[in-house]
């Protein structure tokens, strides 16, 4: 009863793509960040499906990390986000332009 | 029927996260993210890796999606945050990201099954936990201060950024 | 001896040219530096003639090398041969008296020192052509009086209308200069070398009617008929008369229209080896002869006569060359020199004293007020009609007598008919200005000096004829066996001109105003010198301009403004993608990875 890695890969991608989908398509700050977060979660579910090919348990411990990283960046976008509301009233993502030119 | 719950997991997973990248009220769809994290939790149990199950659900879900939730209440303004988001977002003008995505998924599926076709084996280990921890404090324990070190920044850089710099900024 | 005296004939009045053009000296000065400049080459001339009198060898001399490559030498080499001492005497001796007029004439202009200065140049360039031993240097010589010739036309700078009729002398000549440059290269690749009499000595040897050399011989021909204004390069001369009149005498009379002359008379042997060419040569002469009589007969403007009378006595002088009766034509170049430098500086003199005033009709009865100029023109008439015992008429009659010998009828009766034709417009010319009611009354009297030329031209008109006459009927082959009509007719149709025109001037035919209207357009084709000024203008002029009208936009440049509209259209695109809109900025990163895992998968990169 084995788990072929062809369905675990094209599972994280499919959940990729979607993330990718929910990145581009939407305008809220917030929910650009979560299909982030689902991006972030795809890839890490792929890294523990690969590990699973070699002995040992490094699979978990680069899941850790991921978690981590995920953990910091979320931080970091949240506060920012917290920013830019108090100063637009608003979390439409074109309102930040300025950087046109 | 590993390969069951396997499927059922991956299609309650693909379907919360469909339902939370479309939808227009923010709660709602962390809700339902949080769901989506449950199921990743379980197909990471089924691939023999109960430690990831675990932080996936205590840290990813029930830390970072909290994270998520104080955010948006703070953020929300109830009814006319959902209507100023339907204004934002509506599924018909969606198209094109739709394709685009749809595109990228085939690709990298006829690039994977253009490869070699490998099984896996998957095993319950219940030992898996304790040969992580000999992991983490033997040959990654640096790995364990940078991680710890990469969170302090971001504390410290939240809180920065976050911070009202001058009085006005703080009564909103 | 003779070497330097014959490198110092071009080199004096160059020298003079350059000082005039150069300094700034009060008008005594100048006028004295140009005049001796010409009389010491003129002196320098005579010199050389009384010392080859008894033999003749030919003289060669160089100022230094011009350009060598590999084998190819070309030098400033100058030879003096028999037809170029004739040449240099008739420019130098001519020319000199021409200056002394001018010295005259140009008394009070204020472009005193330019006028010499340019005058000096033409007769330096002249001389540089005549002596010239190969065609390159030749050539030189003749850009150089076309040069002289355009500041001359044009001297009077300020009038628009002088500035135009200098530019059509000189594009028009320029045509004929063009096909002469490629008409000597083409004798260089024949036959190897710009030497003359290399060039005459080896044509001499081929079969005659070789198409290189035809063609060669014909685009020679082409520059000749351009600087001497033969059909159909013939209506730049007219106009020509803008300039001062001491310039119309000696470029447009004795010197720059001869050039094209000399140079089919220099290269004898080569166009002896082109019959066909010949041919073309003999009936463009007798064509242009016939165009500028009939011409003459009507215009009403002085100088314009004059012009037409030189198109057709030069066209004589082609129709010699064709019929290969080089003595005969050189012969007449020199009888045509005297008397028409004779005519153009009485016209000179007549219009100086009659306040500019060029119309014919408005003159008359000038026979008492103006003796001087009035028996200059008379004489000078006289020998242009080839009346019996004058210059002009024992080089016409020779002329003539070649061209039937040779058997060319009709040649020979264009010939005759353009005879009766210039004494027609002679007498007319005469009788309107010297005879009839006075009109107008000369203001100032004739200076001096006009009327010492004058003189000395009515001297040399009167028996410049006698000498070399004598000389060229001893020529074996040049005594014709005449039938008495061919040697009477041509004898007596001047006189019956005359007779007619006196009763024309008597019947008032000439003022009375025309009524036929064919007759009037026929006066008018023939005033406008048989339209060939707006045959030329709807043939090239118009479609040039709407060429240029077409291309306004400029269609060239339009390309280039077109590169730049796409660059600036690109630079446009790629900087709509700095928007700052973040969202663009995902959707691309992720189109960029789409479309580069796509090209990956397509050219089989990723296995």
């Amino acid at each position: 009863m084995t788990l072929p890695l062809s369905w675990l890969i094209s599972f994280s991608l499919a959940l990729f793509a979607i993330g990718v989908f929910g990145v581009v398509a939407r305008r809220n700050l917030i929910f650009m960040l979560i299909s982030i977060e689902i991006m972030l979660n795809a890839v890490a579910l792929l890294f523990v499906a690969g590990a699973t090919m070699h002995p040992g348990s490094d699979g978990q411990i680069i899941y850790l990390l991921i978690l981590a990283m995920a953990a910091a960046e979320i931080a970091i976008g949240l506060a920012l986000v917290i920013t830019m509301f108090r100063r637009w009233h608003s979390l439409d993502i074109d309102i930040l332009s300025k950087m046109r030119g | 029927m590993i390969e069951i719950l396997f499927i059922l997991s991956a299609v309650i997973a693909l379907a919360c996260a469909l339902i939370t990248v479309t939808s227009h009220n923010a709660v709602h769809a962390l809700l339902f993210m949080v769901v989506m994290m449950l199921a990743i939790a379980l197909i990471f149990y089924l691939l023999g890796a109960p430690f990831a199950a675990a932080l996936q659900v205590i840290v990813y879900a029930g830390a970072i999606i909290v994270l998520f939730i104080f955010v948006t209440m703070m953020l929300h303004q109830g009814q006319r945050s959902i209507e100023s988001e339907h204004q934002l977002f509506s599924l018909r003008r969606a198209g094109l990201p739709m394709l685009l995505s749809l595109v990228l998924f085939i690709e990298v599926v006829v690039l994977l099954y253009s490869g070699e076709q490998n099984a896996l084996s998957t095993s319950a280990n219940s030992d898996s936990t304790k040969e992580v921890g000999m992991l983490l404090f033997g040959r990654y324990h640096q790995l364990i201060i940078l991680a710890a070190l990469m969170l302090l920044s971001a504390l410290i850089g939240a809180i920065h950024i976050a911070t009202p710099s001058n009085p006005v900024q703080g009564e909103q | 001896m003779l070497e330097s005296l014959l490198l110092l004939i071009p080199a004096l009045p160059l020298f003079g040219a350059l000082t005039l053009l150069c300094l700034r000296l009060p008008r005594q000065v100048a006028t004295c530096i140009a005049l001796s400049s010409i009389g010491l080459s003129a002196l320098a001339v005579l010199f050389i003639q009384w010392q080859t009198a008894s033999d003749f060898t030919p003289i060669k001399a160089s100022w230094g090398s011009w350009l060598t490559v590999d084998t190819f030498e070309l030098n400033f080499t100058f030879y003096l041969d028999g037809l170029s001492l004739m040449m240099i005497s008739i420019i130098c001796g001519v020319g000199w008296l021409i200056h002394i007029f001018s010295a005259a004439f140009m008394a009070t202009d204020q472009g005193h020192q330019r006028f010499f200065a340019y005058l000096n140049l033409f007769v330096a360039a002249m001389l540089v052509l005549v002596l010239a031993d190969n065609l390159l240097l030749l050539y030189l010589g003749w850009e150089g009086v076309g040069l002289c010739s355009y500041l001359l036309i044009g001297f009077w700078h300020t009038k628009r209308a002088n500035n135009i009729a200098a530019n059509k002398a000189f594009i028009m000549t320029r045509v004929g200069d063009t096909a002469m440059l490629i008409g000597l290269l083409l004798l260089f690749w024949q036959f190897g070398s710009l030497n003359i009499e290399h060039i005459n000595q080896q044509a001499a040897q081929l079969p005659s009617n070789g198409e290189l050399v035809n063609l060669s011989c014909l685009l020679l021909f082409i520059g000749a008929a351009g600087k001497s204004a033969q059909f159909p390069l013939q209506n730049w001369l007219p106009d020509a008369m803008a300039g001062p009149t001491p310039v119309s005498a000696l470029i447009h009379a004795a010197t720059m229209v001869t050039a094209g002359i000399y140079l089919i008379a220099r290269h004898a042997s080569l166009f002896a080896s082109a019959l066909e060419v010949l041919n073309i040569i003999a009936i463009v002469g007798t064509i242009t002869l016939l165009l500028g009589a009939s011409a003459a007969m009507v215009q009403s403007d002085l100088k314009r006569i004059l012009a037409y009378s030189t198109i057709s006595q030069l066209g004589y002088m082609f129709l010699a060359l064709g019929v290969g009766a080089n003595a005969a034509a050189s012969f007449h170049l020199m009888t045509h020199a005297f008397f028409k430098a004779l005519l153009f500086l009485a016209a000179g003199a007549l219009i100086h004293c009659l306040a500019h005033q060029h119309n014919i009709y408005k003159m008359g009865g000038l026979l008492k007020k103006m003796p001087i100029v009035s028996v200059a023109f008379i004489i000078g008439c006289a020998a242009l009609s080839a009346l019996p015992m004058l210059s002009g008429f024992f080089s016409k009659e020779l002329i003539l007598s070649h061209v039937i010998e040779q058997g060319h009828h009709w040649l020979w009766l264009g010939g005759v008919l353009g005879g009766f034709c210039t004494a027609f417009y002679s007498a007319r010319l005469i009788l309107l200005v010297f005879f009839g009611p006075v009109q107008q009354v000369p203001d100032r009297p004739i200076p001096k000096l006009m009327s010492v030329v004058m003189a000395c031209l009515i001297l040399l008109s009167l028996l410049g004829g006698i000498l070399p006459a004598s000389i060229a009927l001893q020529f074996p082959a040049s005594t014709p066996q005449l039938s008495l009509l061919t040697h009477y007719l041509p004898i007596a149709s001047p006189f019956l001109a005359i007779t007619l025109a006196y009763v024309c001037w008597r019947r008032g035919v000439f003022t009375a105003p025309i009524t036929s209207p064919f007759r009037k357009n026929f006066h008018q084709v023939l005033l406008d010198g048989w339209r060939f000024d707006s045959l030329y203008n709807t043939l090239f002029v118009r479609p040039y301009f709407s060429l240029t009208r077409i291309n306004r936009h400029d269609i060239i440049d339009t390309f280039y403004r077109a590169i730049e509209t796409m660059m600036v259209a690109l630079h446009r695109l790629s900087s709509s993608t700095q928007n700052g809109s973040l969202r663009l900025y995902n959707a691309s990163i992720i189109l960029f990875v789409v479309v580069g895992v796509a090209w990956l998968i397509l050219t089989g990169g990723a296995t």
